[in-house]
C-alpha cells in the first residue's frame, strides 16, 4: 500500500546539465511587462537557488515582484530573460502543454483565494489533478483524495461543494489538492493572506508536517511572524532580492 | 470513507456546468433543437412526400405517353397494345360541361373509360360505393367530394352544351392521383361510363389514349421515339393525329415542384441551424469568459490545452445530443405535418408516419457539427488564456474600452441616462452583438423576402391577367363562324364586343439520332384575330405578329422551357393535323405560369386546319367589369348561344381564372412563412441568450447601480431598451439584405413554377410587419433577463465573481 506521500528525494530529481544539485535554480531571471504606461520591470536579474526539503518564505511589499518570482518557479509565467531550472527540468523551455503536465505532477500550488472549482465537490476538486495527469487508478484516486482530506481534517466534508465550507477549510482543501499528485515542491502564494490568525496557524502547521515528509515549500507571505519560522526568508523589493536570511528556528516551534 | 464515485472529476465538471445554469443550457438546447427540427422536418417531409407521391403514382401503372387524335376507339386501344414496347393502353373520353349542385353552377370535367373495372393504365382506385360506376352515375374524385361537399347517393344536374339538363346520381368516391385536385383547378372532376356519356348525347370516342410502356424503358428520349413510332403507325392506319406528350417517366406531375420547393425550405432550415450555431458561439464565449479562472486552475493542476478543449467540446456535444433527442420526435411531427399538408393539397396519401435513417443521420451530424464548429473558436481562444491571466483577472468590466459611441453618448444631452446606458451596453460585447444581430437580421431579411415573394407573385398574376383583358371566356364544343357568334352574343345586354379565337394542336418535328424524325413535345397554337385583340403581348424578344404574317409563330417562355433549343429567328417544323409545315419563330413572349403555347395569325391557322373564319373560343368584353356583371353576362351569353343552336362547353369569368391561379401559391407562401417563424424563434432565443449573458456578466454593475439608487423599474428598463435597440438595429440591417435575398427567392420560385424569374416587387408591408415582429421579439426576449436583473440584490451583486 502506498502512503500519502512518497519521501521526496533529498537530492531533488537529479542534477541538470552537470550543474550543482539545487532543486530550484533561477539564473539571471528578468521579467518585463508591457503596460499602457510603458515597460514595467517586475523582476530584475534574479538569481536564486532552493534546496530539497527547504521551507522558504518570500517577503516583500505589494508590487515588489514576489508573485512574479514564484510564478517563474511554477511556470505560470515565463522569464523575459534568464533561465529557470526545477529539478532536472529547464522550465523556461517547456511549452504550455508540457508545462501543464509537468507542473501537475511536480509542483503543487496554493493560492490566496483558494481557487477551487465551484461546481465540483471538495473530494472531486482534489481528484481533479490526478485525473488530468493520469496519476493512480480511478479507485486509488478516490482513496488518496480521502486520505488527503483526512490529513487536513476535512474528511467529513468530502462531498460538499466549496461554498458550503469556510475560507480556512477551503484553503486546507486547496493544500490537499496541491498534494494530490504527491509533488516534491509546494508553492503557496499568500496562503494565509485571507485567513484569520488561528486558521493561518493551522495552515502553517500543515506546511510544517509537509516539510517533515521531505517536501520543499516556497511561500509568499506578508506575515513576518510566520516568515520568521521558516528555514529561509527572501526579501524582495522592486524586482530584486535584497536580503536572504537563514532562520535558526525549527518549524515546529 | 465513502467510496464508489464512478465518474472522473472532469466529467463531473461537465455535468455540473450543464446543470448549474439550467436556463442557459435550455436556451442552447432549444436553439440547436429548433435548427435541427427545421432542417430535419423539411427533409423528413420531402422524403415522405416525394417518396409516397411517386410510389402512389407508380402503383397506378402510370402512362409514359399521351396521344391525342381522332377517331380513337376501343379498337385503337387494342391496336396500340399490339405495338412494340407497349405494355398497356387506356382510352379516355373527356367532356367539359357545366354542373349544378346546391343551387350553384360550376364547370365540370367528365372523364370516361370503356371499363373502370379493367383499367390498365393510370388506374383509379375506388374508395366507397358499388364499384364499378354504372350508367347515369357519376363518381367523384375524393378531393372533389370534399370540395363540393356532396356524398354518394345525392344527385347533381349536368347541363349539356345545347342547354339540355340531365340528373346524375353520385355513385361513389374514387382516388385518382393523376388528377389535378379542384383546390388547384378550381372546378370538379367526375367519372362516368361511356354508356352515361352516350345517354348524355355525347361522343363516346376517346379524346386521348394514355399508354404505358415496358418497365425497362425509362429514358425520355427513347420514350419520345416510341411515341413518334406509334403516332406514325396510327397515321398510316388513317387516324388524324393531333399531338401528344410524354411526362417525366416515373414522376408524379408535381414531383419536381415539390422537390425544388423542399430544397428552398431545406435551405432555410439549414440557415436556421447555422444561426442557432451563432447562439452557441455566444453562449460558449460567455461560459469561457466566466470560467477563465477555472481554466487557469485546471492548467495549474496539470490539465493540458487539449484536455480542456476536449472537456468543453464534450460538454457542447452532450448538449447537441440532448438537443437531437428533443429534435427527432419533433422534426418527425413537423415533417409529418408538412408532408400531410402537401399530400392533402396534391391529393395523395402519406402511407405511414416514419423515421428515415439518412435524415436522422444528417440530424445527428448537424446536431454535433454545428455546435462543435460554433464552440471551437471561443473554446480555443479561451484555453489560450495563461494561468497568470486567468488567476489575476477580476473586478468590474476590466476589458471595457471607450469607443466612439461611448464618447458620443458621453456628450449626448437629449436622451435620458438609462437609455444612454442601454445604448452603450448594447455595443459593449461587439462580437456577441454582431452574432445576435446577424441572426435577427437574417430572420428579418428572409421574412421580408417571403413577403416580397408574395407581393411579387400577386403583381405577376396581376400583370399576366392584365395581358388578358377580357371578362368572360366561353369554350365551344365545335367550330362556329365568328360572324354568327358575334351576332348572337351582341344580343345579350351588357356585352360590349367579342373576340373569336381558334386553336390547333401542334407537334414539333425534330431530327432524330438515326436520321428518323422524332416528335418533340406537343403544344397548342392559339390564334387571335388580326389587328385588334384583347391580348397585350409582353414581348421579351423579337416581335409580335404582323397582319401580313403567314407562318409566323410567337412562342411563350413556358414553351421555350419545354423546347429549349428554339431561338427567335429559327425555322421549326410543326405537324398540325398531319400537315407538316415550316414556321418562323418571330418572337418570345411571357404568357404567364405554365402556359406552353404559341401564337399565330388567325387566317393562316384557320386555313391550315380547314376551318377558315371559324372559331372555337369566344372572349366576351362586358361594359361593366365587376364580378356580378361578369357572372351574369357569362350565363346569359351561354344561354343565348345555346338557344341559337351553338354547343357551349364551359365558361369562366376573369375573376374565376385569377382566383384559380392565385390559390395555387397560397400553400407555397404558407410553408415559407412557417419556416420564417422557426428562424424568428432562433433569433428570439439568440437575443434572450445574449441579454441573459449580458445581465449575468454585469451583475456587479447592476449591484452598483442599485447601490446608487436605481429602482427595479429602471434596471428592467435598461435591459429591455438594450434588447429593443438590438431588435431595431436588426430591422434596419435586414431591409437592405432582404433585397438580394428576395431577388434570389423570386428567381428560384419563378424558375420552378413559372419557368422564368419573377420580377421582384418589394413589399412595404413585410418591412413594416417585421419591425413590429422584431420589437415584440426583443421585448419578450429581454423580459426574463430584465426580471432577473431587477431581482439582483446589492450584496449578492458585489459578491459575484
Amino acid at each position: 500500500m502506498w502512503g500519502i506521500f512518497t519521501k521526496s528525494d533529498a537530492n531533488g530529481n537529479g542534477a541538470h546539465d552537470g550543474q550543482e544539485n539545487h532543486l530550484i535554480d533561477l539564473r539571471g531571471v528578468t521579467k518585463i511587462y508591457l503596460t499602457h504606461a510603458g515597460e514595467f520591470v517586475a523582476l530584475n536579474d534574479v538569481n536564486l537557488t532552493i534546496e530539497p526539503g527547504e521551507f522558504v518564505a518570500v517577503l516583500g511589499k505589494s508590487g515588489s515582484g514576489k508573485s512574479t518570482l514564484i510564478n517563474m518557479i511554477t511556470g505560470i509565467d515565463r522569464p523575459s530573460r534568464g533561465e529557470v531550472y526545477v529539478g532536472d527540468i529547464a522550465a523556461h523551455t517547456l511549452n504550455e502543454n508540457q508545462m501543464a503536465r509537468w507542473r501537475g505532477r511536480n509542483v503543487g500550488i496554493v493560492f490566496q483565494f483558494f481557487q477551487l472549482l465551484p461546481t465540483l465537490t471538495i473530494l472531486q476538486n482534489i481528484m481533479l489533478p490526478m485525473d488530468f495527469c493520469k496519476m493512480y487508478t480511478p479507485r486509488e484516486r478516490e482513496q488518496r483524495g480521502m486520505m488527503l482530506l483526512e490529513m487536513v481534517g476535512l474528511e467529513r466534508h468530502a462531498h460538499k461543494l466549496p461554498t458550503a465550507i469556510s475560507g480556512g477549510q477551503q484553503q486546507r482543501v486547496a493544500i490537499a489538492r496541491a498534494l494530490a499528485n504527491d509533488p516534491p515542491i509546494v508553492v503557496a502564494d499568500e496562503p494565509t493572506g485571507n485567513l484569520d490568525s488561528r486558521t493561518a496557524e493551522h495552515i502553517f502547521e500543515i506546511f510544517g508536517k509537509l516539510i517533515d515528509t521531505g517536501k520543499t515549500i516556497v511561500m509568499v507571505t506578508h506575515d513576518h511572524d510566520l516568515a520568521s519560522r521558516v528555514h529561509r526568508t527572501i526579501h524582495i523589493a522592486d524586482g530584486e532580492i535584497v536580503t536572504e536570511q537563514q532562520e535558526a528556528l525549527s518549524i515546529a516551534n | 470513507m465513502r467510496i464508489g464515485i464512478q465518474l472522473a472529476p472532469r466529467w463531473h465538471k461537465i455535468l455540473n456546468d450543464v446543470l448549474e445554469n439550467k436556463a442557459r443550457t435550455i436556451l442552447v438546447v432549444l436553439a440547436i433543437a429548433v435548427g435541427v427540427i427545421a432542417f430535419g422536418g423539411v427533409l423528413t417531409a420531402k422524403e415522405m412526400a416525394v417518396t409516397d407521391m411517386n410510389q402512389a403514382y407508380l402503383a397506378t401503372h402510370p402512362p409514359e405517353i399521351f396521344l391525342y387524335g381522332s377517331p380513337f376507339t376501343q379498337r385503337t386501344e387494342r391496336a396500340i397494345e399490339q405495338m412494340p414496347h407497349v405494355d398497356g393502353a387506356q382510352g379516355w373520353t373527356t367532356a367539359w360541361l357545366k354542373m349544378e349542385y346546391n343551387s350553384e353552377w360550376s364547370n365540370i370535367d367528365l372523364y370516361a373509360v370503356q371499363d373502370f373495372s379493367d383499367m390498365r393504365v393510370g388506374v383509379v382506385e375506388p374508395i366507397d360505393g358499388d364499384w364499378p360506376p354504372k350508367t347515369r352515375e357519376i363518381w367523384f374524385e375524393r378531393a372533389t367530394i370534399d370540395y363540393l361537399g356532396t356524398a354518394p347517393g345525392k344527385t347533381i344536374t349536368i347541363e349539356l352544351s345545347d342547354g339540355t339538363r340531365r340528373q346524375l346520381t353520385v355513385g361513389g368516391t374514387i382516388h385518382d392521383i393523376n388528377a389535378v385536385p379542384p383546390n388547384l383547378s378550381n372546378w370538379p372532376q367526375g367519372y362516368v361510363t361511356l354508356e352515361t356519356l352516350k345517354w348524355l348525347g355525347m361522343s363516346t370516342n376517346f379524346s386521348y389514349v394514355a399508354i404505358s410502356l415496358e418497365d425497362s424503358i425509362t429514358d425520355l428520349g427513347q420514350i419520345e421515339q416510341i411515341r413518334t413510332d406509334i403516332s406514325d403507325r396510327l397515321e398510316r392506319y388513317g387516324y388524324q393525329m393531333w399531338g401528344g406528350y410524354s411526362p417525366t417517366p416515373g414522376k408524379h406531375w408535381a414531383a419536381d415542384q415539390v422537390e425544388a420547393f423542399s430544397m428552398v425550405l431545406a435551405l432555410i432550415g439549414a440557415l436556421t441551424l447555422v444561426l442557432s450555431g451563432f447562439m452557441v458561439t455566444n453562449t460558449v464565449s460567455s461560459l469561457i469568459t466566466q470560467q477563465k479562472r477555472q481554466i487557469g486552475m485546471m492548467k495549474t493542476v496539470g490539465a493540458t490545452g487539449g484536455q480542456i478543449f476536449g472537456l468543453y467540446l464534450l460538454e457542447i456535444c452532450g448538449i447537441g445530443l440532448f438537443a437531437l433527442l428533443v429534435s427527432i420526435p419533433l422534426s418527425l411531427v413537423l415533417g409529418s405535418v408538412f408532408a400531410n399538408t402537401i399530400a392533402g393539397y396534391l391529393n395523395f396519401d402519406i402511407s405511414r408516419f416514419r423515421m428515415t435513417y439518412w435524415v436522422i443521420l444528417l440530424q445527428l451530424a448537424a446536431a454535433l457539427a454545428v455546435p462543435v464548429l460554433a464552440a471551437s473558436l471561443p473554446i480555443a481562444r479561451g484555453i489560450r488564456t495563461t494561468v497568470r491571466e486567468a488567476v489575476s483577472d477580476y473586478g468590474i468590466g476590466g476589458d471595457v474600452k471607450q469607443g466612439w459611441l461611448d464618447r458620443l453618448v458621453a456628450r449626448t444631452r437629449v436622451l435620458s441616462r438609462p437609455i444612454l446606458v442601454s445604448l452603450q451596453n448594447a455595443f459593449r460585447r461587439k462580437g456577441r452583438m454582431a452574432l445576435t444581430l446577424i441572426t435577427l437580421t437574417i430572420a428579418g431579411a428572409i421574412f421580408m423576402s417571403v413577403f416580397t415573394l408574395r407581393h411579387s407573385l400577386a403583381q405577376e398574376l396581376e400583370r399576366v391577367m392584365s395581358l388578358y383583358d377580357f371578362d368572360v371566356e366561353v369554350y365551344l364544343d365545335q367550330y362556329y363562324s365568328a360572324r354568327r357568334l358575334e351576332q348572337e352574343a351582341m344580343r345579350v345586354p351588357g356585352v360590349d364586343h367579342i373576340e373569336g379565337w381558334t386553336f390547333a394542336w401542334a407537334q414539333r418535328i425534330k431530327s432524330g439520332q438515326d436520321t428518323d424524325e422524332i416528335e418533340g413535345g406537343g403544344f397548342q397554337i392559339l390564334a387571335p384575330p388580326i389587328g385588334k385583340t384583347y391580348l397585350k403581348p409582353d414581348i421579351l424578344e423579337g416581335r409580335w405578329l404582323c397582319p401580313e404574317d403567314e407562318n409566323a409563330l410567337v412562342i411563350s417562355t413556358a414553351m421555350l422551357a419545354q423546347e429549349p433549343d428554339i431561338k427567335v429567328g429559327d425555322t421549326i417544323t410543326l405537324d398540325i393535323q398531319g400537315k407538316e409545315r415550316e414556321w418562323l419563330v418571330v418572337g418570345l413572349l411571357n404568357a404567364g405560369p405554365g402556359e406552353r403555347v404559341a401564337y399565330a395569325n388567325f387566317p393562316y391557322l384557320s386555313r391550315l386546319t380547314g376551318m377558315p373564319g371559324m372559331v372555337y373560343d369566344v372572349f366576351v368584353f362586358t361594359q361593366e367589369h365587376d364580378l356580378q356583371t361578369q357572372q351574369r353576362v357569362a350565363n346569359a351569353v351561354a344561354e343565348q348561344l345555346k338557344s341559337a343552336g351553338v354547343l357551349v362547353g364551359q365558361s369562366m369569368t376573369m375573376q374565376e381564372i385569377t382566383n384559380t391561379t392565385s390559390s395555387q401559391f397560397d400553400l407555397l407562401i404558407g410553408f415559407l412563412l412557417s419556416m420564417t417563424v422557426l428562424l424568428a424563434i432562433v433569433g428570439g432565443l439568440g437575443l434572450t441568450s445574449t441579454m441573459s449573458l449580458n445581465v449575468l456578466e454585469r451583475t456587479r454593475e447592476i449591484g452598483v447601480m442599485r447601490a446608487v439608487g436605481a429602482t427595479n423599474g429602471s434596471i428592467r428598463g435598461i435591459v429591455v431598451v438594450e434588447g429593443m435597440i438590438t431588435g431595431l438595429l436588426s430591422w434596419l440591417l435586414a431591409i437592405p439584405l432582404s433585397f438580394p435575398l428576395a431577388t434570389g427567392l423570386c428567381t428560384m420560385i419563378g424558375d420552378v413554377f413559372f419557368e422564368f424569374p419573377l420580377t421582384v416587387s418589394f413589399s412595404p408591408v413585410g418591412i413594416i410587419f417585421w419591425l413590429a415582429v422584431a420589437l415584440v421579439i426583443s421585448v419578450i426576449a429581454s423580459l426574463i433577463p430584465a426580471q432577473r436583473a431587477a431581482r439582483i440584490s446589492v450584496r449578492e451583486a458585489l459578491a459575484y465573481e
